[in-house]
């Protein structure tokens, strides 16, 4: 009696396995978890746990080692799943677009969800232009984690100047120097894999969280070790700052938080990902 | 802990399993092929017969076989029970999330076409695994099996036949699979997400200027981490404040030893080789790394 319970429990724990990667994958919350590019690869597996459920069930009875510990984990796992997708709606909100004279303290949690619908594609529903123009110069779309990566790589490919979007974080050395860091969380596969992109810029007087439209271009960094330890990244991100190169701001706009804030594609060269 | 900060913690061990669960269901469904669909002694004789063969085989299987290391473990143990020998199983374990061509192209493409990371990085998850592959490889599978795995069977009765048409019996066998490997999957992650979470990174930050100490703390962060071997490349291409040396021992280590596999290996393997499995690839990669530490100044 006790085996055959254990077996359903374990069909129904798959069952949940299955059905949470399924929903989530077709929800507007998978992006708080992995690369909405494996969203259909997610689908496939929800889909295929959920079949391989009845055969756990209502497979025969024998001997199980380690049935109770291995039921155990998985209802750990749902109970957190449950409550990190019922919460993933709820991101601390930056100050919407105005000018940054008049920004205040940070808003409080809202759901953005509730606000407006989202999709699994990552890119903006209307792809900008690859460059901007502003004060008759020219400038080149691109994300903070393509500017790191060629800053640090390919530094002579980095455009003269740039537009990025990122999001303010003081450090109190940077600020000390009139710097703050723009950032911006880079998502590989998976939240584990989530790295914060930093470059320090001369945004000393913007408030924390305010999200920014930065016109630039790079300059060496004179003193590396501003750049040294950055305060934490959001959702226990890795933080990156280049120790290399700070952003020398033109412009710089207020702008209200993107939709999926995070960084979900790297390009190398033109059109990037912006 | 205040409710955001449980909130991240959820979130990173909700992700964390739901990106290995695809992975970890492959290797499952493998293992139930190779369970049902294997004769005995059919994989031996598809081998070379001399040892140096056999290790060089399971090194190289993995361009055909590929998966990340958190559908490895249930694969290897299965083909280990199917008479596949250890002098192939092992290093194919070890070595099959790196020498694949899905992490190839994304250590390729973190490092912006550097091949001289790409191919040191093979090297050295290619040598610790070729040497478990002869330190182990004279062995027989019950020898380095833990003898619980002996009594799990997806028949259920615990004869170990394929009941009923064979594709029920290999789904059965993957469910079976997945249901043993996933508890692990799943501590892993709780392990990984608390040091993810609670670990100041700047601990860790302040060793970076001294080879000496910038090696073991990335081989350190490679563990704690449990990043999947397909995205590794990318976190550790951004740890810039690091040296390269520091970077490959990151690379090399994580995808044959991390939080998600420890729990693994404790249940699959005697305690034996668990101490083998981890101790040999630790020690060859740090004195490897250092050394080209050294040489790259």
């Amino acid at each position: 009696m006790r085996a055959r319970l254990l077996s359903l429990l374990e069909g129904l724990a798959l069952l949940g396995t299955g059905g949470l990667l399924f929903g989530l994958a077709l929800s507007g919350r998978y992006w708080h978890f992995l690369n909405p590019r494996f969203a259909p690869i997610s689908l496939a597996t929800g889909l295929a746990l959920a079949l391989l459920a009845p055969l756990a069930a209502f497979r025969p009875a024998g001997p199980r080692p380690g049935g109770l510990f291995r039921l155990l984990g998985f209802a750990l796992f749902l109970g957190l799943a449950a409550f990190a997708v019922a919460r993933a709606g709820y991101v601390p909100k930056a100050a919407p677009a105005r000018p940054a004279a008049a920004a205040g303290p940070a808003e409080p949690l809202v759901a953005p969800e509730d606000a407006a619908p989202q999709t699994l594609d990552p890119r903006p529903a209307a792809v900008p232009p690859s460059r901007a123009l502003r004060d008759g110069r020219e400038y080149v779309r691109l994300n903070l984690a393509e500017l790191f990566l060629l800053a640090d790589q390919r530094p002579k490919d980095v455009p003269a100047r740039f537009v990025v979007l990122g999001q303010v974080r003081q450090g109190r050395r940077a600020k000390a120097a009139g710097l703050a860091l723009l950032s911006r969380v880079a998502v590989v596969c998976c939240l584990a894999d989530a790295v914060s992109c930093c470059f320090l810029a001369d945004l000393g007087q913007a408030p924390e969280g305010q999200w920014l439209e930065v016109y630039g271009r790079l300059e060496p960094l004179t003193d590396p070790k501003l750049a040294k330890s950055p305060p934490p990244g959001p959702e226990a991100s890795v933080s990156a700052c280049n120790e290399r190169y700070r952003i020398v701001v033109e412009a710089a706009e207020p702008v209200a938080p993107p939709e999926m804030p995070y960084i979900f594609e790297f390009r190398d060269r033109e059109p990037f990902a912006w | 802990m205040d409710l955001n900060t449980l909130h991240t913690f959820a979130a990173v061990v909700t992700a964390i399993v739901l990106e290995a669960a695809p992975f970890l269901l492959l290797g499952s469904l493998a293992a139930g092929l190779v369970e049902v669909l294997a004769p005995e002694g059919a994989l031996e004789r598809l081998l070379p017969a001399s040892l140096p063969g056999r290790i060089l085989a399971g090194l190289l299987a993995g361009l055909i076989l590929p998966s990340c290391e958190c559908g490895m473990v249930p694969l290897a143990r299965r083909l280990l029970r199917k008479g596949l020998p250890v002098a192939a199983a092992v290093p194919y374990m070890l070595a099959g999330p790196v020498v694949n061509p899905v992490c190839l192209l994304s250590t390729w493409v973190a490092y912006r076409g550097d091949w001289t990371m790409v191919l040191l990085r093979v090297a050295l998850v290619l040598l610790p695994a070729g040497a478990l592959g002869w330190i182990l490889g004279r062995k027989q599978a019950s020898e380095i099996l833990a003898p619980s795995l002996e009594t799990v069977e997806a028949c259920g009765c615990g004869c170990g036949a394929a009941h009923g048409p064979r594709l029920w019996a290999v789904l059965r066998h993957a469910a079976e699979e997945f249901l043993d490997m996933g508890r692990f999957l799943v501590f892993g992650a709780l392990a990984s997400a608390a040091f993810k979470v609670f670990l100041p990174q700047a601990a860790l930050e302040s060793l970076a200027g001294t080879p000496a100490l910038a090696v073991p703390a990335m081989m350190l962060l490679a563990v704690l981490l449990s990043v999947c071997s397909q995205a590794d490349a990318f976190v550790a291409a951004s740890l810039t404040m690091f040296p390269r040396s520091a970077h490959l021992a990151f690379l090399a280590l994580g995808p044959m030893l991390d939080l998600k596999l420890v729990p693994a290996y404790l249940t699959v393997f005697r305690w034996p080789v668990f101490r083998v499995l981890v101790w040999v690839p630790a020690a060859l990669i740090f004195v490897l790394c250092l050394g080209l530490g050294l040489v790259w100044g």
